[in-house]
């Protein structure tokens, strides 16, 4: 067990190596810092959650830089792309973030914050799916294996729109020229959706990248990953600032992060761009099914959260120390049945746990089996390398 | 630990200082741990190779 001094929490340390192994294995081959399976991970294994999202882009910056220091020894990563693109992303959550105060101002806030996130993933699984099977239809008209499909008609137009706009910028790794206006316009739009869905924005990024700026899909996943060092640590200062991170968490997740980020990356060596799209829809699936099993609980967490927070606070207990105490039936029971005497809100718990612990259970079940499709490229491809590494030299001794 | 405990003063005390303490912390482990990866996989003689370009130029079959 370790002790978290910010929340005054004691927990097991290995969930967090776990969860960091894992989502350094996700983030390292998408590009994305995946906190759609962080939060809940540290919901199932105790962790206070007011300083979850928090702790996740703290120790993001550091898997960040592990990750896209590989990326970039690969020559995945367009520095010039991803710093023109920061200024089009600050400038775009902000303005996000507006009209969530707008929305939440009127009471609308959560609700049509989560039903845009579901319309965004559920496009992106149909979309990035169509186009892999499009690949796939492609190799068969020519016989040829397509790794990768580079522009799409929208981003061609939009290059030919923009071209006459200094300054013009040369992407190294592809040789790709292209006007900084249309990089930073890009990256305001999916800042303004990562800022309005309050989402660190790879998930959304990525494809832009690939589907708007017209760049190759493992270019893509590099140069958001060198984006994401910087709009974590962003994150990461604003959460401290408020007192909502736990960097002793924060530095246990990314041990094991640093480890599963390697996976990752290397990963991306023995398999083709048009696969990474594959799996990258079907992780916005699973995000999909998460967030709406989410969405389907809060009509009845909105029953008794409010109250069972007062009561819970007048009994003595601390912010930390609500979000493990609610996942507790006996405290619950005890709490909302025989103190507050509100036993709808018992009812209304119950229901919505059932929502929280199959949510729970699809989001480790998605995660472990993202991780291990990952993995088991990883080991097939170095496999396959090895083998053909052994032929080669065996046909060099032959020949001498 | 101490590490940890004296940060933690810092989120009650001088939250500016407690971000920029978690700032600089991650950063240094990144790099630290980006480094010895890179210096173990020198060290086992590893080569992980670069970027290989694997599509088609626009106008041909692939590229449409």
């Amino acid at each position: 067990m370790i002790h978290l001094p910010v929340s005054g929490i004691d927990m097991a340390w290995w969930p967090l190596v776990l969860i960091g192994f894992t989502v350094g294995v996700v983030g390292g081959y998408f590009g994305i810092g995946a906190a759609w399976l962080i939060t809940p991970g540290l919901n199932i294994f105790g962790f206070p959650m007011i300083y979850a999202v928090g702790t996740d882009m703290t120790h993001v910056v550091g898997k960040s830089i592990v990750a896209t220091f590989r990326h970039w020894r690969f020559g995945h990563v367009s520095a010039v792309i991803a710093l023109i693109m920061l200024i089009g992303t600050f400038s775009g959550v902000e303005a996000g973030a507006q009209v969530v105060r707008y929305l939440t101002a009127k009471g609308l806030a959560g609700t049509v914050v989560r039903s845009v996130y579901m319309v965004i993933l559920a496009f992106l699984f149909f979309y990035m799916l169509y186009d892999y099977l499009r690949a796939r239809r492609i190799e068969i008209a020519t016989g040829k294996k397509v790794g990768d499909i580079v522009g799409t008609g929208i981003s061609k137009w939009l290059h030919e729109a923009t071209a006459f706009l200094p300054p013009i910028v040369r992407c190294r790794n592809t040789g790709m020229l292209m006007s900084a206006w249309f990089i930073v316009f890009i990256a305001l739009i999916t800042g303004f959706i990562a800022g309005f869905l309050g989402i660190g924005g790879g998930l959304v990024r990525v494809p832009a990248m690939v589907y708007l700026l017209g760049l190759p899909t493992k270019v893509a996943v590099g140069t958001d990953l060198f984006e994401v060092m910087f709009s974590g640590a962003y994150g990461c200062f604003t959460y401290s600032v408020k007192g909502g991170v736990e960097l002793v968490a924060a530095v246990i997740m990314i041990l094991g992060a640093a480890v599963g980020a390697q996976f990752g990356t290397i990963c991306t060596k023995y398999v083709h761009g048009i696969f990474i799209r594959l799996l990258f829809s079907i992780t916005c699936l699973f995000a999909f099914v998460a967030t709406l099993l989410k969405q389907l609980s809060r009509p009845y967490e909105r029953v008794y959260e409010t109250g069972i927070q007062k009561v819970l606070e007048q009994a003595g207990f601390t912010k930390a120390q609500f979000s493990g105490l609610m996942l507790k039936q006996d405290v619950m029971q005890y709490y909302m049945v025989e103190v507050a005497k509100r036993p709808d809100w018992y009812e209304a718990w119950k229901t919505a746990m059932v929502y929280t612990k199959v949510g729970s259970a699809f989001i480790l079940t998605a995660a472990s089996f993202i991780c291990l499709v990952i993995l088991v490229q990883l080991v097939r491809g170095v496999v396959a390398e090895r083998r053909a590494k052994l032929a080669l030299e065996a046909r060099a001794g032959a020949t001498r | 630990m101490n590490y940890f405990v004296w940060a933690s003063g810092l989120a009650k005390t001088s939250p500016l200082g407690y971000a920029l303490v978690n700032i600089l912390t991650m950063a240094v482990i990144g790099m630290a741990l980006a480094v010895a990866a890179e210096l173990i996989f020198k060290a086992l003689r590893i080569d992980l190779g670069r970027y290989k370009k694997e599509y088609e130029e626009p106008g041909t079959e692939a590229g449409k």
